[in-house]
């Protein structure tokens, strides 16, 4: 009945499972927005290849998810392409799936953009290990197209003394 | 039996245990609205409850959010006493068991509104996974260990054991629950709450109007507002909840402090929310709520009693209302696990970005 690992404790927090979490191929069996209207360019971006982040015309922070406003000072804002690179804020292994379409295990995580730390974006992380992934990593975005889908994934960013 | 049922029940019971006649209630309200389609989760609506209860005029009624967590219906009611709305009001919370995989995604799962469009394609809407990157981001802030998370578990399973109505009748050890399943580290399946059937019902009064009712306890201070705001997703700091604003709200109307609490009923729809509650109320100190746990803080012989009629973790998810319940029946004193002279209690409910806080006191202070 044990045969789930154990937490390794502390910081920074991690996990000894070492199942390998691969890029999901199949994605339009998950759950999609039924009547997307404040988050259309978003997801019409990613279908394109672009992550598109709302900035405001006066203080140049994002926004995101967008609510046709700057979250900073509510001024106007123009959809802008942003390279997404982030860091791990918080992740969670999920061994019971919370939503369709989503085999198990898989991680739940959310990341901080570079471009505006202070932007929560839910995402999965990919292409690693569950053991590797720790609050504070650095990740770099990966977007899956499935047919008439497409989502924003993370994997651990590749620095300059890997092989 | 029907949500619906056990509401009506769990109504007339409460409102019989004041010794008012029904016709005198002349308000009733509810957590949380009643959703269209229906389901188990949602309840019965007020209009159905006020036909069974035979009213036939009301001064006030209200349902709900869960904004302000399950016990936002029992401020708004309180407020609504003080400016006269009303005299009595019946509060009742009334459901079943889910019956759904998925809690989010209204009535298809597949088809998402609002943040639910950036929460399930990744698996993270609802449920435990939420949940986990809550309190995987506390952990590992505050560096707290398994260890120290297992104590919520175990301090509830410990009075469980002894309540008569609560799901669960065994204590759990310290190696049975680092041994049981995991959902989605950091929490186990011993750290999420069990769903059950039930329903809680609590009448309110005004204190000029409440003259010969039985069973009276004192509401001193309610505390509810997000502080930095957001939701489940957007808000900023996961590491602490906006308990540490409901809080400080409900100290700042109120002349009595921590130090005072005898008997504290915390959330543990999730276990991490009391640890979190313990620390935004002041009664331990940040992120030290697990170790001052395991070093007997919370047991009959501790000067605080925590959760003690076993918790949504021992005697199934009564939603914050069976928190009030527990810790209004310890004032009374016919409270399972009854603590001797508890004269000031406090129960709180729902975390993340939803939290609400009651003080009660045994005597009227104010």
């Amino acid at each position: 009945m044990t045969s789930t690992p154990r937490a390794v404790r502390h910081d920074p927090y991690g996990f000894d499972d070492d199942t390998w979490l691969g890029l999901p191929s199949q994605i339009a069996d998950r759950a999609r927005p039924a009547r997307p209207v404040g988050s259309a360019g978003f997801w019409a971006g990613l279908l394109s290849g672009q992550i598109l982040f709302d900035r405001c015309v006066e203080c140049r922070r994002y926004t995101h998810y967008p609510v046709g406003r700057c979250q900073w000072c509510g001024n106007g804002v123009q959809p802008e392409e942003v390279d997404g690179h982030a860091t791990v804020n918080t992740f969670a292994p999920c061994y019971l799936d919370f939503a369709p379409g989503m085999p198990v295990p898989y991680c739940v995580a959310i990341v901080n953009p570079a471009c505006e730390p202070h932007i929560q974006l839910m995402t999965n992380i990919v292409n690693c290990r569950i053991s590797d992934i720790r609050i504070g990593m650095p990740v770099t975005p990966v977007i899956v197209r499935d047919g008439d889908v497409a989502l924003l994934f993370y994997q651990p960013t590749e620095t300059e003394d890997a092989t | 039996m029907t949500e619906g049922a056990l509401a009506v029940q769990a109504c007339r019971r409460a409102i019989a245990d004041t010794g008012l006649d029904p016709s005198e209630i002349d308000g009733i309200s509810m957590f949380p609205y009643r959703a269209t389609p229906p389901n188990p989760f949602s309840g019965p609506d007020i209009p159905f409850v006020q036909r069974a209860l035979g009213l036939q005029r009301l001064r006030w009624w209200m349902s709900t959010t869960g904004d302000h967590g399950q016990l936002g219906a029992v401020i708004a009611t309180v407020d609504a006493l003080e400016a006269g709305r009303a005299k009595h009001v019946v509060c009742y919370r009334a459901h079943r068991r889910q019956q759904r995989r998925y809690l989010a995604g209204g009535d298809d799962p597949t088809r998402v509104f609002d943040e639910d469009e950036h929460t399930m394609p990744y698996g993270g809407g609802g449920g435990a996974a939420r949940g986990a990157l809550w309190a995987a981001r506390y952990m590992a802030v505050h560096k707290v260990s398994q260890e120290e998370l297992a104590q919520v578990n175990l301090n509830a399973r410990f009075y469980a054991a002894t309540n008569p109505v609560a799901y669960w009748r065994t204590p759990t050890t310290l190696e049975e629950y680092l041994d049981s399943r995991w959902i989605c580290p950091p929490l186990k399946i011993l750290d999420c709450d069990y769903p059950i059937d039930g329903a809680t019902a609590i009448v309110l009064s005004r204190t000029d109007s409440a003259d010969g009712c039985r069973s009276q306890v004192y509401v001193e201070s309610t505390g509810c507002g997000p502080g930095p705001g957001g939701t489940w997703l957007t808000w900023g700091e996961k590491s602490e909840i906006a308990a540490g604003a409901a809080a400080a709200e409900m100290w700042s109307r109120t002349s009595l402090s921590p130090s005072d609490v005898d008997v504290a009923e915390m959330y543990d729809g999730f276990s991490f929310f009391t640890l979190q509650w313990l620390e935004a109320l002041g009664l331990a100190p940040p992120g030290k709520a697990g170790a001052w746990m395991a070093d007997g803080a919370g047991k009959p012989e501790s000067e605080i009693g925590i959760s003690t009629d076993g918790g949504q973790l021992g005697v199934g998810r009564l939603h914050g209302f069976g928190k009030l319940a527990q810790a209004a029946r310890q004032l009374r004193g016919d409270a399972p696990n009854q603590r001797p002279n508890a004269s000031v209690a406090v129960a709180s409910a729902s975390g993340g970005p939803n939290c609400a806080c009651v003080l009660l006191t045994k005597e009227r202070i104010r």
